[in-house]
């Protein structure tokens, strides 16, 4: 006779909860001030814009309500959080060997030098609020590819288009975090394919969060030309620590006519981590982003990377999984405006929900006037594997023309027992069992992901799963 | 003069939608108003507070007309009781009402009614609110119902409305155990329009059974917020709305189905069909499933748009023009869930209506 289940063990996290000790040279003080915003200006050498962008930013964030539709946020305190740490490197290098053994040996446990070597155009990484490496091909970058740090952009030849398109797709005053990520930033990546270029190989940034109490602010900023292509891969975890960190990055991406861009995040932040993160791109005529989105870490997130389909038979692609575990409260999801003719958008999520776990999917679709003969389809499915966690889809839909057709299905409930048993019956123990179901719930979004990375999220599976039965 | 927040999901969505709450401005009190009433032998009537049941509308339109007494209606145990039958005519009032807040604004005339079911009862409502031709105004009514212990309301609530008459309804109800409530809603016209009806199936094995039809024109505004909170075991329910937009109309559907930690084995399932026809239309949808616990079902389906393109070249085929497709299909979506109500008299005052 089987024991009834009591509980669901958590995941071993020590794959990714390894931390070295800071030593970091310099760090502003904790809390949002002008003084400390000013200070951060100065240590990042910006251009006078900036400087008063920043101040600009502040006092929005200062002036902007809270939003009153998604999880708690009251335990991150603002006043405790230090939003610039710059780790002892040079500000950036193109050698593995120029940096510093501990966050070289950090990066390397994560795999990601190895990463690099196999499968990989380009990789940059980040460490607390500095780009510590960044390295693209030389043929990729002899196809004229541009990819580095987002701060020597913007004091170098791309300066101009780098004013013209900063925050301009997700302006400060969009949201209070929008607001804080302008008032703050520091580090991120600058990617520029120029017309027709196809990148066959993807481009990957890391980003690591070491120091505690810390927030990290990253900036990602993409411009494909007319007919280009390109795989952005965005990688992050954080060891954990008994306070809150905060993550509030931000993502501009700027397709061109008829250009593709996928763009694939494996989220995995620590679980004292507030992920606050703002993902936008603008899609012209006849071009397509295609988002993949894994959210497995952090103790609360906000993630709706939005899709403004700006031009005639521009498309939009969503394939998300969240998987919510213990004092985990993942708010998740996307957003599609539709506003030109004949654009499409397909949205695909799967949440899991187990051990008091929180997932909540949300989305909108909006179809504006101009946007007739638009299409746009939305699935989402959720799995609950206990009944101590939550899990709820959120999703809205608002059509201002008449000439569009809106699909919409959602679909909540457990892992069936007939699936369960036959797979027992095969010889396959229980808890196998169970992990190979939620593993072929979620590969909607596995399959989207190169190789390496599918199987990083077969085993994240694995592991969450693992004690699932008790 | 005062304003009343009201239709409140019980989730929220992204603040610059505006979908999560609707505001009604410059708001005063009128006249109570009284129904024609057909009242089957069977059943006692009483004057009462309204129950306190959750709403749809939320608790701002009771606590703007001071708790008012309702008109009580109660089946007895163990009692088939037939039909019963309130009529609201909604008469001129001088003023259309504007959603701004004007200082002219009409009073709102209004009245509340409350339906008790007893145990192993069965009855069938049939709520009628109309006003009169060319009539300008704003009306409101509060209805609260128990369903008591495999009881039966079947509850039909009509609204056929002038252009110019804006309106308020308000239900909240509760299921006893293997209690059972089915509801069809008509409706019709109406210049400002908000309905609420939240359902809590307090009992196990207690059903929701929804069936809403609509057809907005004109400038027409229809805000919606249906709830089905599942609190008992192996509860069910199944919500479906399918309408007509045509003209500058505007719709706004919230739809949530709660499914709340306890009510294991519970079933919840939701379907609407929205028609667009012209240019001009908004429709607003967010169909929301709160899930708390393991061992339950939710699911919702959502088509909004045009008709389907074959069934169009079909029709094409067929010698009609896509002006008289689309008022076909139109007639075709209402009369669907108008021939499901359970009350003949009702099915034909309706498809006279809609010019069968």
């Amino acid at each position: 006779m089987s024991e009834e289940k009591t509980y669901v063990e958590d995941i071993d996290r020590s794959f990714y909860d390894f931390r070295f000790e800071e030593k970091d040279v310099y760090r502003v003080a904790s809390g949002l001030t002008p003084e400390i915003v000013e200070e951060i200006s100065r240590e990042k050498n910006d251009p006078r814009w900036m400087r008063d962008f920043r101040l600009k930013s502040l006092q929005l964030f200062h002036e902007t309500r809270m939003p009153e539709w998604g999880p708690s946020i009251d335990g991150l305190h603002m006043e405790n959080i230090v939003t610039y740490v710059r780790p002892n490197a040079r500000r950036m290098n193109t050698s593995w060997e120029e940096v510093p053994e501990d966050i070289k040996d950090t990066f390397e446990r994560l795999g990601i030098p190895e990463a690099e070597r196999k499968s990989l155009a380009g990789v940059g990484a980040q460490y607390d609020s500095e780009l510590v490496y960044h390295n693209v091909r030389e043929e990729v970058a002899a196809q004229g590819v541009v990819y580095t740090d987002i701060e020597s952009a913007l004091h170098g030849a791309y300066g101009d288009l780098i004013r013209s398109h900063f925050m301009k797709l997700v302006p400060p005053s969009d949201h209070k975090f929008a607001a804080l990520h302008g008032a703050v930033w520091s580090g991120g990546s600058f990617v520029y394919v120029p017309a027709g270029v196809k990148v066959e190989i993807p481009l990957q940034s890391y980003f690591r969060l070491n120091a505690a109490g810390a927030g990290q602010f990253e900036h990602t900023l993409i411009i494909l030309e007319e007919g280009a292509y390109l795989h952005f891969i965005e990688g992050c975890s954080a060891p954990k620590y008994n306070v809150a960190n905060l993550h509030a990055g931000c993502v501009e991406l700027y397709v061109g006519k008829n250009a593709t861009l996928r763009y694939s995040t494996i989220e995995n932040w620590s679980r004292n981590m507030y992920n606050l993160n703002t993902k936008r791109a603008k899609v012209e005529e006849g071009g397509k982003i295609e988002w993949v989105s894994g959210s497995f870490g952090s103790h609360v997130s906000y993630l709706y990377p939005m899709s403004v389909l700006a031009g005639e038979g521009a498309r939009s692609e969503f394939t998300g999984v969240t998987f919510a575990g213990r004092d985990q409260n993942l708010d998740t999801g996307c957003k599609v405006v539709h506003n030109a003719p004949h654009t499409s958008s397909y949205v695909n999520t799967r949440s899991i929900s187990k051990d008091g776990g929180i997932s909540t999917f949300r989305s909108a679709v909006v179809v504006n006037e101009k946007a007739v003969g638009s299409k746009s389809a939305v699935s989402c499915q959720s799995l609950m594997i206990d009944s101590f966690s939550r899990s709820d889809t959120v999703p809205a839909m608002d059509i201002r023309t008449n000439e569009a057709d809106i699909g919409h299905e959602a679909r909540i409930g457990r892992i069936s027992d007939d699936a369960v048993f036959y797979l027992m019956s095969r010889g396959i123990p229980e808890e196998e069992a169970r992990a190979l179901i939620v593993s072929g719930f979620a590969e909607n979004v596995s399959k989207e992901l190169p190789l390496e990375y599918a199987v990083e999220m077969n085993n994240l599976i694995r592991l969450e799963m693992k004690g699932a039965i008790g | 003069m005062e304003n009343l927040h009201l239709n409140m999901p019980p989730a929220f969505t992204y603040g610059w939608l505006n979908l999560n709450r609707s505001t009604l401005k410059g708001l005063r009190t009128g006249e109570r108003l009284t129904p024609q009433e057909e009242i089957p032998g069977k059943i006692a009537v009483t004057k009462a507070p309204l129950p306190s049941l959750k709403s749809g509308a939320g608790p701002e339109p009771e606590a703007f007309l001071g708790a008012p007494l309702a008109r009580g209606y109660t089946a007895k145990k163990n009692t088939d009781c037939g039909t019963l039958r309130l009529s609201w005519s909604l008469g001129d009032t001088g003023a259309v009402y504007d959603p701004k807040g004007a200082e002219d604004n009409p009073p709102a005339h209004w009245d509340a009614f409350s339906l008790d079911l007893e145990a192993g009862s069965t009855l069938t409502a049939v709520v009628d609110v109309s006003s009169a031709d060319g009539a300008r105004g704003l009306g409101m009514l509060l209805g609260r119902v128990r369903v008591g212990e495999n009881a039966l309301l079947r509850l039909v609530l009509i609204q056929r409305l002038g252009e110019d008459y804006s309106f308020v309804f308000d239900l909240g109800a509760q299921n006893e155990r293997g209690g059972r409530l089915e509801l069809s809603r008509v409706l019709l016209g109406g210049k400002h329009v908000y309905d609420g009806i939240s359902v809590a199936l307090a009992g196990d094995k207690s059903a929701f059974i929804q069936d809403v039809a609509y057809a907005v024109s004109g400038d027409g505004h229809l805000d919606m917020n249906y709830e089905s909170i599942h609190r008992g075991k192996k509860t069910e329910c199944t919500m479906n709305a399918s309408g007509v937009l045509r003209d500058r109309a505007f719709k706004l559907l919230r739809g949530t189905i709660d499914l709340q930690r306890g009510c294991a084995g519970a079933k919840g399932n939701e379907l609407e069909d929205v028609l667009l026809m012209d240019p001009g239309v908004r429709n607003q949808s967010v169909p929301v499933i709160l899930c708390g616990d393991e061992d339950v079902e939710g699911n919702h389906g959502a088509s909004i748009g045009r008709l389907d393109e074959n069934l169009m070249y079909y029709l094409a085929s067929r010698g009609m023009d896509r002006e008289e497709i689309y008022e076909t299909m139109a007639r075709a979506r209402l009369e669907a869930v108008i021939r499901r109500i359970p009350d003949e008299k009702t099915v034909k005052l309706l498809l006279k209506e809609d010019g069968e």
